[in-house]
């Protein structure tokens, strides 16, 4: 009943790390470890089978990396596993004729390591940035993030003006 | 119907408001919309509660659930300007019952002018609950909602009812971790109010154990029959089936008491619906289903609907879970 008798645990904060997020409140978007692999939340529903008792919550997900599909159930009332994720904004300054692309952090430095997305969920970003970078009016700027060792181009928005 | 669909609002209240579809069906739409929980969602139960003609059991479940949909205070004005014009209007007990404990639970200033209607109230449910209702009024402005007693009610291990009375705070006062204390507590009408007696109640809740489950129990046997009141009995029933960890125990007791053919409609109710949550086999309660008492076929119908529910829900979770 006193506050540290009910502190969730974290893990650590690092990349590859994971964290503990109630799972009766997860939505859309969110992100969840689902049978071992971190996963963008597609689609949450809950049930309640009767007066009494906690939901049950059953998840799907879709693995940011491999772009594989998983399910599974939680109780509502459980505390599930999230992978942590680092994010880092670049700014775009190549796109290779092999989809690699040239990136520029804050500090000047050059990231060349990174493909565009070619996952189907992940197929509006890749045209958005294709868009903003032949046009060529305004800065792409694009997130990267990290989680369980792996990285990945996951979202993109347009910057100053060149 | 099992896997809620916050899109399918009109798709449940269509359900909850047909007159001519099994109750047990309507209740499953009433605890959809009651996890959806939306503005909507409450219009939907303002109007099934208005054209139902018979069901108290739906009846006061619609009640029960606005107590629990306190989610803005634009939620928390519409109910009780609900539940205001429910406390006017002639109803069934247990449906004014339910109602004085929802407008309780969202803790309206007007509660304790509201319930100088019953002042004088023969009803011994309906006494008792507005004595509790005021009691833990008056608790919560004493303790800041708990705080002067240390108590955190949002950190409490059940934090996701609004109920009548909270936990003692065991932690800062270790004597209430002693069930037999809480028993002799719970048992005991002539040296403690009903609001101490919850507390003792909400307590075992809280230690959450097999032993606390037995403590519970004995509100419901024929010897102690005399000493707790139906209101008492029907939270037991109530609080034992959210215990999901630990309710086992205390199936043999609830059988026991819903057989009792002198026991009161509020309690065999309750229990029905709780032994829904917690057995696998219907024909425990087979019995009950062409009940003569209304809200007791009812209770039996939709208890048998929860245990439906349940398995089909673990039926889909297997296949989920073994891919």
């Amino acid at each position: 009943m006193e506050d540290d008798e009910y502190q969730f645990e974290t893990g650590d904060a690092g990349s590859g790390g994971i964290e503990k997020v109630s799972a009766g409140s997860l939505k859309k978007g969110d992100l969840v470890m689902i049978k071992g692999h971190p996963c963008k939340v597609v689609s949450f529903s809950t049930a309640k089978t009767g007066k009494h008792g906690s939901a049950k919550a059953m998840v799907t997900g879709i693995d940011i990396f491999s772009s594989n599909k998983y399910e599974c159930t939680f109780s509502t009332g459980d505390n599930v596993d999230a992978p942590l994720m680092k994010r880092q904004e670049f700014t775009l300054i190549n796109i290779e004729d092999d989809g690699y692309v040239s990136l520029m952090n804050d500090a000047g430095d050059v990231k060349e390591d990174l493909k565009l997305p070619e996952d189907e969920w992940l197929k509006d970003v890749a045209d958005k940035i294709r868009e903003i970078f032949t046009e060529g009016k305004k800065e792409c700027l694009v997130a990267v993030v990290s989680a369980m060792g792996n990285e990945k181009i996951i979202s993109v928005k347009e910057g100053k003006d060149v | 119907m099992i896997w809620i669909d916050h899109d399918k609002v009109s798709e449940y209240a269509a359900t909850l408001q047909d007159l001519t579809l099994p109750i047990p069906k309507r209740v499953s739409s009433l605890w959809c919309l009651r996890t959806v929980s939306s503005l909507e969602c409450l219009d939907a139960l303002f109007r099934a509660f208005e054209i139902e003609q018979s069901s108290e059991l739906l009846k006061h479940e619609i009640c029960y659930a606005l107590g629990q949909m306190d989610k803005s205070p634009e939620h928390i004005e519409k109910i009780q300007n609900f539940l205001e014009k429910v406390l006017d209007e002639d109803h069934p007990k247990i449906v004014l019952h339910e109602a004085v404990e929802a407008l309780g639970n969202i803790n309206s200033e007007n509660t304790l002018k509201l319930l100088k209607r019953f002042e004088n109230e023969t009803s011994e449910i309906l006494y008792e609950t507005c004595f509790l209702t005021i009691k833990l009024v008056e608790w919560r402005e004493k303790t800041e909602n708990g705080k002067t007693e240390g108590l955190n009610l949002s950190k409490l291990k059940f934090n996701t009812t609004n109920d009548p009375a909270p936990p003692f705070n065991f932690v800062r006062e270790p004597k209430y971790k002693d069930i037999q204390l809480l028993e002799s507590i719970i048992l005991d009408n002539e040296n403690y109010d009903l609001f101490e007696r919850y507390r003792a109640l909400f307590t075992l809740r809280e230690l959450n154990t097999e032993e606390a489950v037995i403590a519970m129990c004995q509100c419901m046997t024929k010897e102690n029959s005399k000493k707790c009141s139906a209101l008492l009995k029907h939270e037991v029933a109530f609080i034992l089936a959210q215990m999901e960890e630990v309710f086992k125990v205390s199936i043999p007791f609830l059988i026991d008491c819903v057989a009792n053919e002198e026991e009161a409609p509020i309690v065999r109710h309750e229990v029905l619906v709780s032994l829904g949550d917690m057995i696998d086999d219907k024909s425990l309660l087979e019995q009950f289903v062409n009940h003569p008492d209304q809200i007791v076929n009812e209770s039996c119908q939709v208890a048998f609907s929860y245990i439906d529910n349940r398995k089909a829900v673990q039926e889909e979770e297997r296949l989920i879970n073994a891919q």
